[in-house]
């Protein structure tokens, strides 16, 4: 039994939750190879300090679910991203209708502005609308 | 240790929603903050994965186990803020950190058993690539076998395997600094 195959068995072996003995062959690669020792002890102690990791504590209103019709609106967080995604929303609309009107005769101008720009808001404001199932 | 088992009722589904929030919310954050390392990202990706199985419960069909479908969401979920950290790079540990790991002995054997050794093995769980802490998540934390977070993760059985132990050795390098050489 060579190194690879002496670590993938005894990874193996401690994915088996130890569950039974260790190969005589793998074992016997141990005591011979002091590299595959001392990997062998590193991978136990990882896996042991992995099985007693700590509990990660739950925020408290984890389990703050309205449910239903009383889905909460989310108090977003005020990070760069999101205002950036936001003004995107709403800029590239505003831009499109602006960009519209240049092609339409004077008098369409204004309506035609406000509802594209409206549309914009709508948008915008959508953005922001997600419902949160965590208050 | 599976949270709910995968059996459909005739439930209506605002109840079943609310039912898989209860038993799956607790479960999923602390996956996420594994896998992310941070409080507020944790939180808002499982608010994320909620809001796409509250969305997607009535087409469910029960193809696989409900856990197995919800935790697919999931991942996806938590891939994509693992992407958006990118730009964040998570350092080794820090080299002061590292050293309080090892006693005057170099010893690292006892020092595994404290607490706070282990808290520093679970922060570097969110230093390891994503596919290799959702491996690790999902075996140690979640209790899932090899063929469940196959399933999940949409791949083999060996490379579960292999995920799971490129993970450990990952961890052991973060911890300690130190590459286990191949002898022979």
């Amino acid at each position: 039994m060579n190194c690879t195959e002496f670590r993938s068995l005894y990874n193996l072996w401690l994915d088996g939750r130890k569950s039974t003995p260790l190969l005589p062959e793998a074992a016997l690669h141990a005591q011979e190879c002091s590299e595959c020792e001392t990997y062998a002890g590193a991978m136990l102690e990882i896996d042991e300090g992995l099985q007693n990791i700590p509990d990660v504590p739950l925020p408290e209103d984890l389990l703050a679910y309205s449910g239903g019709s009383g889905v909460r609106t989310p108090a977003r967080g005020r990070d760069l991203s999101f205002l950036l995604r936001r003004g995107a929303a709403f800029a590239l609309p505003a831009l499109a209708s602006w960009i519209i009107t240049l092609y339409l005769p004077p008098g369409w101008q204004f309506a035609v502005q406000s509802l594209l720009l409206s549309g914009a808001l709508v948008l915008c404001a959508a953005t922001s609308l997600r419902p949160r199932f965590i208050a | 240790m599976t949270p709910a088992s995968g059996n459909r009722s005739d439930r209506p589904l605002d109840a079943e929603f609310r039912s898989i929030v209860r038993d799956f919310a607790p479960q999923l954050y602390r996956h996420a903050y594994r896998m992310l390392g941070d409080t507020e990202e944790a939180t808002e990706a499982v608010q994320e994965v909620l809001l796409s199985v509250h969305r997607s419960l009535a087409d469910f069909r029960g193809d696989c186990a409900l856990a197995t479908w919800i935790y697919r969401i999931a991942l996806n979920t938590f891939f994509t803020h693992r992407r958006r950290q990118r730009n964040q790079p998570l350092p080794l540990i820090d080299p002061e950190d590292a050293q309080a790991l090892v006693d005057e002995d170099g010893d690292v054997e006892e020092e595994y058993n404290r607490k706070e050794t282990r808290e520093q093995l679970a922060r570097c769980i969110a230093k390891l690539s994503p596919r290799e802490s959702a491996a690790i998540t999902l075996f140690y934390m979640d209790g899932f076998g090899y063929k469940e977070i196959a399933s999940i993760m949409g791949t083999s059985l060996s490379s579960v395997g292999l995920l799971i132990h490129r993970g450990r050795e990952h961890l052991h390098i973060l911890l300690t600094g130190k590459k286990e050489r191949a002898g022979k």
